[in-house]
């Protein structure tokens, strides 16, 4: 396993993006910070709606606006903050230093378009190849995601193929101009339980055969826990933990993560039900004061409501924003 | 979101309520609705609101292609009428027609529609076929082939419109039956051993009404424009009773020196036409359930 | 693919055969003898008589019935009473004339249509965008007569640019190629413009909302995400699934243009159908109404099937049972 100390690739600070509405504005992702290191497999969990996926698009610019916007905050990587680049040279990053996985394979795919075209397209935009090059270099990609018979399926459709399939063309896609950061937003939640496995292993072998760093987001700790290097759990839009994948699942520091834990089922313990957490996230526009999580957590106690805490160094490369930390700091 | 927020309270205001606040807030569909309520009031009040006899010759000498002048507000054509006068009382033609042409459309379209949607099967698909098939002929020629087979007054050009109008209200009443067919309540009425006929008429369409009437609105614009031009074509209501497309039509005899003739009809025509295509509108936005679903 | 095109050439073959049917009986259903319409008032009685017994029209309703359909499929209109000549060859002039008229007007409110609907897509609720919503509702809801008055008087009696009537001018025919050819443009503007308009509006208002739908899409973000600069995504990624029900609304507008070029053909004196029919009617002219609706009909039908394989070719899910579905 790599430790924390590599080269820092992607460095996010203070992220702040929000969200028009007509009952008014909605902070998606609240003063959001984080560190990739290069090579590094990060993990990003949490609940739907906690902005982990605001998050990704925030990087890659790609929030709709309208209704939303960056509002704040500096996203470096590779010595510039993306956050100022001008739009021509952004689009310069997209699909060729950083790419981006989605969920759903079948919508996020063209459908007028076959799925080497639209693997292709990449590659002849960012490589500068002709139209014979860039073909060949796209069913090479297809080879390199295990797609059987690539030669054939480069001129299938995707109402033609399988979920497994859509999704290996998406990473083929991502991966076409091998780029320094992988960004996968939950990309085997939409895809049968047997195929999610095979696409899991697929990302991890490419991430070691090419070497790039890779923000996996998802809301199951499950997938996280045999893969990633660390672990960042965000909750309403800030990050309440981070810490590296052994130091959190044998001591979670926020009771939020201790929830999600909870609700993993463990080999050979025989539950009837799984606990989960009490509640559910809160109304962005209506948040509780203090700690955000305060409405919800067991260990609740006045401080939480008064304040919103920050965030506490646990042990090296460990911190959480948990007010008991606080207070066992203070003793 | 809004939407949410307006359904929520629409059911304890009731639908028709909240659909008119809806229509009242929409500044488009309310000029539409003032323009056609004017309109109304202008065909009743012709009388009161001018001088001057819509059809009866000035003295053509002197009167003749007079232009627009305080007097004559429209100018005057070449009989020496008052084109404003004319204008006001073309209304009531052109409101006339087109209403009882829709009513006629919108009838027939409407139970030729549910029959086919509730029969299902052969019927249906027969029904439609005709439906098709006469869609397939653009209106204007088969009006024209009516015309010519059939020629007549004023009323036989009433049924004409309306007889050639009612297949898009066929297949959307058609396409509604068939959504609401399989819901419950009309299950519960066919399990209690309610007559088919009985189930159409109790259930069925009182649920289409709402689609209908907005459909209908927006057919009316349609079939003012259909008038006007088989007017134009001077196949349309017979002089000298004051049509708006044929007064059009004979200030094309002059119209580089009189250009007012043909010029205020026309503009009379687009506006009433504006007046209910913003209306229709206004009415899907507030009440056709559709968009909620 | 194949399947769907023969398929569909069935159906519209089924349809131009009940377009017939109505057309006949809809002769055969207004008052007096509908047979008598075929004949000139001059010809004598036995005459008559002797032509309806080779012609069958003795024969049975039914018998008659198919003689009809088969003389209407193999092109046999009967003879005009007015000219006293083939409707067929009356036909054969006025037909490529419309054709023209309203194959410019087609691509004409394509064009104009489709741009105006991306463009104000692109820069929604601009100024541009809430200038074209309102234009486009006040010219769809313009007489086309009128407008054809009104631009005749503009740009031909007081400004004098361009030609208010025919399809070309007098003595055209000594001209030389291009030469003739502008002076047929020239005419070919004012009506191809009153006829197209009304349509391009419509479409403008369908492509605009057809882009809005598709660029709210996830294909889109992901070719964002790709790096392909925005004119890429609008022109290409959006375009292609954006058109896809504009192709079933332009075969939709067909019935539209040609009912619009009665009008404009009255107006403009242009000698097609249009302009056929209507005198044809104050002539009280029955063979030719009726080969002209079935003609007109046949060609509705026709433009149809060619949408729906346009459709087919756009979009490569096509398959017989989502025909249509076009949102």
């Amino acid at each position: 396993m790599k430790g924390i100390n590599m080269e820092t690739l992607l460095r996010i600070e203070d992220l702040e993006t929000v969200f028009r509405s007509d009952d008014g504005e909605v902070k998606a992702v609240d003063g959001v910070s984080f560190e990739v290191g290069e090579g590094e497999m990060v993990g990003l969990v949490g609940e739907s709606g906690c902005g982990k996926s605001v998050t990704a698009l925030s990087i890659m610019r790609l929030i709709p606006d309208p209704p939303g916007r960056i509002t704040g905050g500096v996203v470096r990587f590779g010595g510039r903050d993306l956050l100022s680049l001008s739009e021509k040279e952004m689009r310069k990053v997209r699909g060729n230093e950083i790419s981006i996985v989605f969920q759903e394979p079948l919508s996020s795919l063209n459908p007028v378009f076959t799925c080497g075209e639209q693997v292709r397209e990449a590659i002849a935009l960012h490589q500068k190849l002709g139209r014979r090059a860039s073909k060949e270099k796209a069913i090479e990609m297809l080879r390199l995601v295990r797609m059987p018979d690539p030669e054939k399926r480069y001129k299938s459709y995707p109402h033609q193929m399988s979920g497994g399939m859509r999704q290996r063309v998406m990473i083929a896609m991502a991966l076409s101009c091998e780029p320094k950061l992988l960004i996968a937003d939950e990309p085997s939640t939409a895809l049968d339980v047997s195929v999610q496995a095979q696409i899991m292993e697929l990302m991890l072998s490419l991430r070691e055969s090419m070497e790039m760093a890779v923000l996996l987001i998802t809301h199951d700790l499950a997938v996280v826990a045999q893969m990633v290097d660390r672990v960042i759990v965000m909750y309403a839009g800030v990050v309440v933990e981070e810490a590296p994948l052994g130091s959190l699942f044998e001591r979670p520091a926020h009771p939020y993560t201790e929830g999600l834990l909870g609700s993993i089922p463990k080999l050979g313990s025989r539950v009837d039900r799984l606990p989960s957490i009490e509640g559910s996230v809160p109304d962005p526009l209506r948040l509780p004061p203090g700690c955000r999580f305060s409405d919800r957590c067991p260990k609740r106690f006045d401080r939480c409501t008064e304040a919103e805490p920050e965030m506490f160094t646990v042990s090296s490369g460990h911190r959480s924003r948990c007010w008991l930390l606080a207070e066992s700091e203070g003793s | 979101m809004r939407g949410i927020g307006q359904n929520g309270e629409s059911k304890g205001r009731g639908l028709w309520s909240a659909g008119w606040a809806r229509f009242r807030d929409n500044r488009l569909a309310m000029t539409g609705a003032v323009i056609v309520l004017l309109l109304y009031f202008v065909a009743i009040l012709a009388p009161i609101l001018t001088p001057y006899d819509p059809i009866e010759h000035g003295d053509i000498p002197r009167m003749r292609y007079m232009q627009p002048n305080p007097q004559h507000l429209f100018g005057t054509d070449k009989f020496g009428r008052d084109v404003f006068t004319r204008v006001l009382y073309g209304s009531r033609i052109s409101l006339t027609i087109s209403f009882l042409a829709v009513l006629i459309s919108v009838v027939f379209g409407s139970v030729v529609g549910a029959v086919a949607g509730y029969s299902g099967g052969f019927i249906d698909a027969v029904i439609m076929r005709i439906v098709d098939a006469l869609m397939a002929i653009p209106r204007l020629f088969l009006l024209l082939t009516c015309v010519a087979l059939f020629s007549g007054s004023i009323w036989l050009i009433v049924v004409l419109l309306g007889v050639t109008g009612w297949m898009a209200t066929a297949r959307l009443v058609r396409g509604q039956i068939l959504s609401l067919r399989g819901q419950d309540f009309v299950r519960a009425a066919e399990a209690l051993g309610a007559g088919r006929k009985r189930i159409v008429l109790k259930h069925l369409i009182p649920n289409t009404l709402t689609v209908i009437v907005v459909a209908a609105t927006l057919r009316i614009g349609g079939i003012i424009l259909a008038e006007a031009a088989l007017s134009f074509l001077g196949l349309g209501v017979p002089p000298p009773t004051p049509s708006w497309g044929q007064m059009v039509f004979e200030g094309r005899e002059a119209l580089l020196g009189a250009w007012w003739v043909s010029t205020f009809p026309g503009i009379i025509i687009a506006v009433t036409v504006i007046g209910y295509n913003l209306l229709g509108d206004g009415l899907r936005d507030a009440f056709d359930p559709r968009q909620y679903v | 693919m194949l399947r769907f095109i023969a398929i569909r050439l069935v159906q519209s073959a089924v349809l131009v055969l009940i377009v017939l049917t109505i057309t006949f009986f809809l002769l055969h259903l207004a008052p007096g003898d509908p047979m008598a319409r075929y004949f000139h008032p001059d010809i004598s009685p036995e005459t008559v008589q002797m032509i309806k017994e080779r012609l069958g029209l003795d024969k049975p309703l039914i018998e008659q019935y198919f003689r009809w359909i088969g003389s209407f499929i193999r092109g046999d209109f009967g003879v005009s009473l007015a000219y006293n000549v083939p409707v067929r060859s009356l036909l054969a002039d006025a037909i490529p004339n419309t054709l023209r008229l309203t194959i410019a007007a087609l691509l004409l409110h394509i064009v104009i249509g489709v741009a105006l609907g991306i463009v104000s897509a692109a820069r929604r609720y601009s100024f541009f965008d809430r200038f074209s919503t309102v234009a486009a509702l006040f010219i769809y809801s313009i007489p086309s007569f009128w407008l054809g008055l009104m631009l005749i008087l503009l740009f031909s009696l007081k400004l004098g640019v361009l030609p208010s009537s025919h399809m070309q001018s007098i003595g055209a025919e000594q001209l030389s190629g291009i030469a003739l050819f502008a002076d047929r443009i020239r005419h070919l503007v004012l009506p191809a413009f009153v006829l197209g308009i009304a349509s391009a509006a419509s479409i403008a208002r369908y492509m605009r909302g057809s882009m809005l739908d598709v660029l709210r899409e996830d294909y889109i973000r992901t070719a964002r995400a790709k790096g392909l600069p925005e004119g890429a995504v609008f022109l290409k990624h959006a375009l292609k699934n954006a058109a896809i029900p504009i192709v079933t609304i332009i075969g939709l507008s067909l019935p539209f243009l040609l009912g619009g070029a009665v009008v404009v053909e009255k107006i403009f004196s242009w000698p097609g159908m249009g302009r056929l029919t209507v005198d044809a009617i104050y002539a009280r002219d029955y063979p030719v109404v009726l080969a002209v609706n079935f003609v007109v009909a046949f060609m509705v039908i026709s433009g149809n099937l060619l949408a729906d394989i346009g459709y087919a070719l756009l979009d490569p899910r096509i398959t017989l049972t989502r025909r249509g579905a076009g949102r």
